[in-house]
């Protein structure tokens, strides 16, 4: 059996795994292997589950041997944040108050996705306390470092999904994402992070920070593993109220496309302030790549985000308000005056926003119905140092250096539309990431699959290595990525079959570079150099 | 918003913070009030409603 190393793709793992060309149990024993020698120095996991993941892979190893299809993450190590349900395990959110809450008695819903197509769960990743932050710079259990420099942060809330990923711990990972926790740790770590559709993805087993805007999705470090991932996760559930009843979207045929004829934006106004000038200049060498050159002017972007402070302040400290009341003092310092602050706001403030919301759902609407994808920097500035001032200045200007993580970020999350964080390649000395953004995905049907031809670029090791993935592209990333020919509105009804093969795709398309290819080569791959 | 504004306010939900809290936490409301004053600025639509919807 071949040895996969530490930068295997998840699709790499499930391929060969399924294949007998590699067991599971070696694979997740190299991941546990690896959490063991550097976790300490990244703190990325708050509990590894090293008996029971490689239970769990000599359990597929077995089934594979008696015959048994393999799930397509056959032997995928994966580790998910800490409010995630996991059966077994108490879920901490972040916190010392739920340390004393019994273990969950079922795995949360996305967890059970992922095991179910094969994934093996090997542990739990540190985050903001009850994911109020962008920093994981967590009080009781440790900051999490960023594996491209441990003096700095990682970002947050997700920041121990993003970190474990890049540094090569595990090659998928779960995070949230209400304000841009999937997104920031995404970009400050240089890997893939995906916020999918309000909706579309289950959070029934997931603790809520702020329920009308909570999102959760993967982390992976080629966007064909975050698509392979999102396939699994996809699809209605009963469980969570505000998941999308339309079905899951899973791939089938072959879809080749490329990006012609995809009109791409680029986001003027708000999301071209306040930001230093490398952040601008990758979503400047994005679209260059993409052939992108339309400026997009979102209205009132700022005042989105302001409602979506508002929104988040308020839900999360309704949220919390007993213990906040019982016991404020086994709160972590770095969030227990922002809960108390969200709870003195006035109700008329929460649902104003929430009409606001409404309204500027509706501007963005129309401008999607012209645009296809938009760009946007994912965060204003590359990793700041832990322990940082309050304060940072940005184009002259002073910003709360935490909260201004999310400028650009929260905007979107704000109104569910699916977005998703790039590593731009050769950003500097740090990672950064350019955010993807696209229309809703309304319909829910199923698209078929799309040929995802990735020459996967290895940066930071010798020799580097290319493989041909082959990956089923779910119908959102199409939208994401360079896929949507057609505005959002027309595919109201049953597009599904205008996509696959008829005039909306584009006659002339005639690339073969599908979704993974297109991101990874213009926008470079996930940075991997993280030891 | 000053710390008596946090007193008083925080009494009315039956929340206790400690004197030495308040003025912090009277920094973070002002900030939040701040934004709530930038969003009342727009003149909304009599039509637009809050956007969650419950599915009976």
């Amino acid at each position: 059996m071949s040895v996969l190393g530490e930068h295997a793709s998840a699709l790499e793992i499930g391929d060969a795994v399924a294949s007998r060309r590699a067991s599971a149990r070696a694979v997740v024993a190299a991941a546990l292997d690896r959490i063991g020698k550097r976790d300490a120095a990244l703190n990325c996991f708050t509990a590894v589950l090293g008996e029971r993941a490689l239970a769990d892979a000599e359990r597929i190893d077995r089934a594979i041997g008696g015959g048994a299809e393999a799930g397509p993450l056959a032997g995928v190590p994966f580790a998910v944040k800490n409010l995630f349900d996991v059966h077994g395990v108490t879920t901490l959110a972040g916190s010392r108050i739920y340390r004393e809450n019994p273990p969950a008695e079922r795995d949360a819903a996305a967890v059970a996705a992922l095991r179910r197509a094969g994934a093996v769960l090997v542990g739990c990743l540190n985050m903001d306390e009850y994911a109020f932050g962008f920093t994981t710079e967590n009080t009781h259990y440790g900051p999490t470092r960023n594996p491209h420099d441990l003096t700095r942060i990682a970002g947050g809330s997700s920041g121990g999904s993003a970190a474990a990923v890049a540094a090569g711990l595990v090659p998928l990972s779960l995070g949230s994402d209400t304000n841009g926790s999937i997104r920031v740790p995404a970009s400050l770590c240089g890997v893939f992070g995906l916020k999918p559709t309000y909706g579309r993805v289950s959070r029934a087993g997931v603790v809520l920070f702020a329920g009308s805007l909570d999102h959760v999705g993967p982390f992976a470090r080629s966007v064909g593993d975050l698509a392979i991932a999102f396939n699994a996760l996809q699809g209605p559930d009963p469980m969570d109220p505000v998941c999308a009843e339309r079905p899951a979207a899973p791939c089938a045929g072959v879809l080749e496309r490329g990006i012609a004829g995809l009109r791409i934006g680029i986001a003027g106004g708000h999301f071209a302030e306040l930001a230093e000038p490398a952040a601008l200049e990758a979503v400047e060498r994005a679209a260059r790549a993409l052939g992108a050159s339309r400026r997009v002017a979102f209205p009132e972007a700022h005042r989105a985000r302001f409602a979506a402070m508002l929104i988040t302040s308020s839900e999360a400290a309704h949220a919390h308000l007993d213990n906040l009341k019982r016991r404020a003092a086994d709160f972590d310092p770095r969030t227990r005056d922002r809960f108390r602050a969200g709870a003195l706001i006035p109700a008329s403030h929460y649902l104003r926003a929430q009409r606001f919301r409404a309204w500027f759902q509706d501007r963005a609407r129309e401008i999607f119905r012209e645009v296809d994808v938009v760009l946007t920097p994912t965060t204003p500035f590359p990793a700041p140092p832990i322990g940082a001032p309050t304060t940072t200045r940005v184009a002259g200007v002073e910003v709360p250096l935490r909260g201004h993580l999310g400028v650009f970020t929260q905007p979107w999350s704000f109104i569910g539309l699916p977005a998703l964080s790039a590593p731009i390649a050769d950003p500097g000395p740090l990672p950064l990431g350019v955010q993807l953004v696209a229309a809703p995905f309304r319909e829910g049907k199923l698209v078929s699959s799309c040929r995802a031809s990735g020459e996967r670029r290895r940066r930071g090791r010798a020799g580097g290595v290319s493989a041909r993935l082959e990956v089923p592209v779910p119908r959102e990333l199409q939208h994401l990525a360079v896929e949507l020919r057609k505005p959002l509105g027309e595919y109201a009804g049953d597009g599904h079959d205008e996509l696959v093969g008829g005039d909306a795709v584009g006659r002339n398309q005639s690339l073969e570079l599908g979704l993974g290819e297109e991101l990874q080569l213009a926008l470079g791959d996930g940075h991997d150099r993280g030891r | 918003m000053t710390e008596v504004d946090v007193e008083r306010l925080a009494a009315l939900l039956g929340l206790p913070i400690e004197p030495e809290s308040r003025a912090a936490v009277a920094e973070i409301v002002t900030g939040l009030l701040d934004a709530a004053r930038v969003l009342a600025e727009f003149p909304l639509p009599d039509d637009a409603e809050p956007a969650p919807i419950f599915r009976p």
